[in-house]
């Protein structure tokens, strides 16, 4: 008849899977019970005469041992989770930043070359044709005061004032602007 | 840090160098553990040709099935869970097979014996293994994957998918059954 202990801790204390409270126990245990001790000479002896790899261990066949290897290798390799997302990073997202900064850089310069050389035609033209509104404004007579108010949204949006009279290019007939928010 | 914990990392090591295409890795811990989970399928079939395919099966289902691996666990305990699943498929499968061929042995009058059962009864390895053949299945399967494995009876009822308890009940049985088959044959521990 076994002892209670060993039929609950003798074999997990032979595996060595006792936790430290249990192991302190069954060694205490051990000391003052023969049954278990017996139980455990008899098992030790028995590993170690007849359970041993030379009596239970078999091998398989080279030639299988060769398959074997054989059909593994063909097997494709299995990827994780961080491989698959360091793998997508590598072959598709980078070269998708890489592809849009590429293009899209030399597409926006060039659009925005294009527009600011437009840009500066037009208002190289637009400067040549009319004089600025504020000089016109004070070829008119308009008060300063006038002037001021006009120079909100009708002015710079392009809309000219009734007020406004376009006179040409009066210093070639000798008039001398001047300014009159000085005096 | 214990043998078991080291060995536990090496393999990690060696499993980790395979994933990420090192096939050294793999060919290591194949040549490392075939050994014991061949013998276990051995012992648990009674045939070398069937235990060689279910090896072959059993390790092109790891590397199958090699996202699947907890890397909290052993190796060779996942290893030998999977050995567990084929052996159960086989008898499965060859239940049917089994009963047929059981009928045309009896017809014709003559069975196939295995190579063991012409070995001398004074061979201490063939009578171990005749004992260890006679054992429950249940129990034989306990006590291979914990003598041959090594494996931890947590995860052997893990992979038996029964409790601990019963786990160890099982082994206890295939001890007091395999030490009543020796002294059957005058072979006694403790002597």
């Amino acid at each position: 008849m076994q002892c209670s202990n060993w039929i609950q801790n003798g074999l997990l204390y032979t595996a060595g899977e006792l936790s430290v409270g249990e192991l302190a126990h069954f060694k205490a245990h051990l000391e003052s019970c023969g049954s278990c001790r017996r139980e455990l000479e008899i098992y030790v002896d028995e590993k170690s005469r007849f359970f041993t790899s030379d009596i239970l261990l078999d091998n398989p066949s080279p030639e299988t041992d060769r398959k074997i290897r054989e059909a593994c290798m063909k097997i494709p390799r299995p990827i994780s989770y961080t491989a698959f997302l360091s793998f997508s990073l590598r072959k598709i997202a980078l070269p998708t930043v890489f592809l849009f900064i590429g293009l899209g850089v030399p597409i926006y310069v060039a659009y925005n070359i294009n527009d600011a050389h437009q840009n500066a035609i037009a208002h190289s033209k637009a400067t040549k044709t009319n004089p600025s509104p504020k000089t016109e404004l004070i070829l008119t007579g308009t008060q300063p005061s006038e002037i001021d108010s006009l120079q909100g949204d009708s002015i710079v949006q392009g809309n000219r004032p009734e007020v406004l009279k376009p006179m040409g290019d009066m210093t070639k007939q000798g008039v001398i602007p001047v300014d009159l928010r000085n005096r | 840090m214990d043998e078991q914990q080291e060995d536990r990392l090496e393999d990690r090591k060696e499993f980790d160098k395979w994933i990420k295409g090192d096939l050294t890795g793999f060919s290591a811990l194949y040549g490392k553990y075939r050994t014991r989970v061949f013998s276990f399928l051995l012992r648990m079939t009674s045939d070398r040709d069937l235990a060689e395919d279910l090896l072959q099966e059993t390790f092109l289902a790891a590397l199958r099935n090699a996202n699947q691996f907890d890397r909290n666990r052993s190796f060779l305990s996942w290893v030998f869970g999977i050995a567990h699943k084929r052996t159960i498929d086989y008898f499965r499968h060859a239940k049917v097979e089994r009963e047929h061929q059981d009928q045309a042995e009896k017809s014709v009058g003559t069975r196939i014996e295995t190579q063991e059962q012409f070995r001398s009864n004074n061979d201490l390895r063939a009578m171990i293994k005749e004992a260890i053949e006679k054992l429950d299945p249940l129990q034989r399967e306990v006590f291979l994957m914990r003598e041959m494995g090594g494996i931890a009876f947590k995860d052997i009822a893990r992979i038996m998918n029964c409790p601990i308890n019963t786990a160890l009940g099982r082994m206890r049985l295939a001890l007091k059954n395999i030490r009543i088959e020796l002294e059957k044959r005058g072979i006694h521990a403790m002597q």
